[in-house]
C-alpha cells in the first residue's frame, strides 16, 4: 500500500513560517501593541496542532502515513520558532529599566550642554529659549539608544 | 523617532523644539539623521552623564557592554518645566507624537493662535 505524505504535518510547518514571515509587516501596519497580534498567536498554535495531529497519525499508522523522522524534526524546529517568538515579544521587548529617578511632572528639567550633529554646543536654555533668539516654547527630549 | 519626524511640522507651529539624545558620536548622528530623513537636532551624550542626570540610563545595554539609554521622551515648557514624560515599558510600544502634542496644548498660555 502507498503510504500518503501526512498533509497536517507539512501545512502545519507551513503555517508557523507564514506566521512569522507575516508578523513584521503586520506590526508596521499596527504599531505600539503590547503582544503581538492575536492572529499571529493563533496560527502559531495552529500550526503547532496540525504538526501534532500529523506525528500521532505516523505513529499510529506508519503503514499509512509518514512522518515517523520528518515529523519530530518538523515538530521540534516548530516548537523552537514558537518558542523564540514567544520570547521576543513578551519578555524580551520588556527588557527596559524602570527609571525610577526620572524627571517627573513638575520637575525642572536639568540643564545640560550637548554637542549636536555638526559639533556646535546646544544647551537646554538654548532649545527653550528658541532658535536665534527667538521665542521658544518648549522642547520635546526624545532619548534613544543610539546606533554607536 | 521616525513618528516625530513626519509631525515635526505641528511641534515648529506650536514653537516647540524636537530633539533626540543619545551616546551616539555627531558623527554616527550625521550618518543616522542622513540616512533617516531627520531634520532634527541630534545631540551627542558620549559620556551618558545627562542620559544619567535624567535616570534614563540603561546601563550595560550596548553589544560591546556598554551604558546607553533607555527609550524615554520628556515634554520641557519654556520655563524648564518638565510637561510630559513618557517612559515605555516595552520597544514594541513607543511614544506618539500626538501624546506630546496634547501636552504641549494642554500648558496655560501656550494655546497661540
Amino acid at each position: 500500500m502507498k503510504r500518503g505524505w501526512n498533509l497536517p504535518i507539512w501545512i502545519g510547518t507551513l503555517v508557523i513560517v507564514v506566521a512569522a514571515v507575516t508578523f513584521v509587516p503586520l506590526v508596521e501596519r499596527a504599531p505600539d501593541l503590547a503582544t503581538p497580534p492575536w492572529i499571529t498567536l493563533a496560527a502559531f498554535a495552529a500550526g503547532l496542532a496540525l504538526i501534532a495531529v500529523g506525528i500521532a497519525r505516523a505513529f499510529r499508522d506508519p503503514a499509512r502515513h509518514r512522518g515517523k523522522v520528518f515529523g519530530p524534526i518538523l515538530g521540534v524546529l516548530g516548537l523552537a520558532m514558537t518558542g523564540l517568538f514567544v520570547f521576543g515579544t513578551f519578555y524580551f521587548v520588556r527588557q527596559i529599566p524602570s527609571s525610577p529617578d526620572a524627571p517627573k511632572v513638575g520637575d525642572r528639567a536639568p540643564e545640560f550642554t550637548l554637542a549636536d550633529q555638526g559639533g556646535h554646543q546646544v544647551s537646554l536654555a538654548d532649545l527653550l529659549g528658541g532658535r536665534d533668539g527667538g521665542h521658544g516654547h518648549g522642547a520635546v527630549l526624545i532619548f534613544y539608544r543610539g546606533y554607536w | 523617532m521616525r513618528r516625530f519626524q513626519k509631525q515635526l511640522d505641528d511641534f515648529e507651529r506650536r514653537g516647540v523644539r524636537v530633539v533626540g539624545i543619545s551616546v551616539d558620536p555627531p558623527e554616527v548622528s550625521r550618518e543616522h539623521a542622513g540616512k533617516q530623513g531627520y531634520t532634527f537636532t541630534l545631540l551627542s551624550d558620549p559620556d551618558a552623564e545627562v542620559i544619567r542626570r535624567y535616570g534614563v540610563l540603561h546601563e550595560g545595554a550596548a553589544p560591546g557592554g556598554g551604558d546607553i539609554a533607555r527609550p524615554a521622551e520628556f515634554l520641557v515648557d519654556a520655563g524648564g518645566v518638565v510637561r510630559w514624560v513618557n517612559l515605555t515599558e516595552s520597544y514594541a510600544v513607543r511614544a506618539r507624537p500626538s501624546q506630546a502634542l496634547e501636552a504641549i496644548d494642554a500648558i496655560p498660555g501656550q494655546a497661540v493662535r
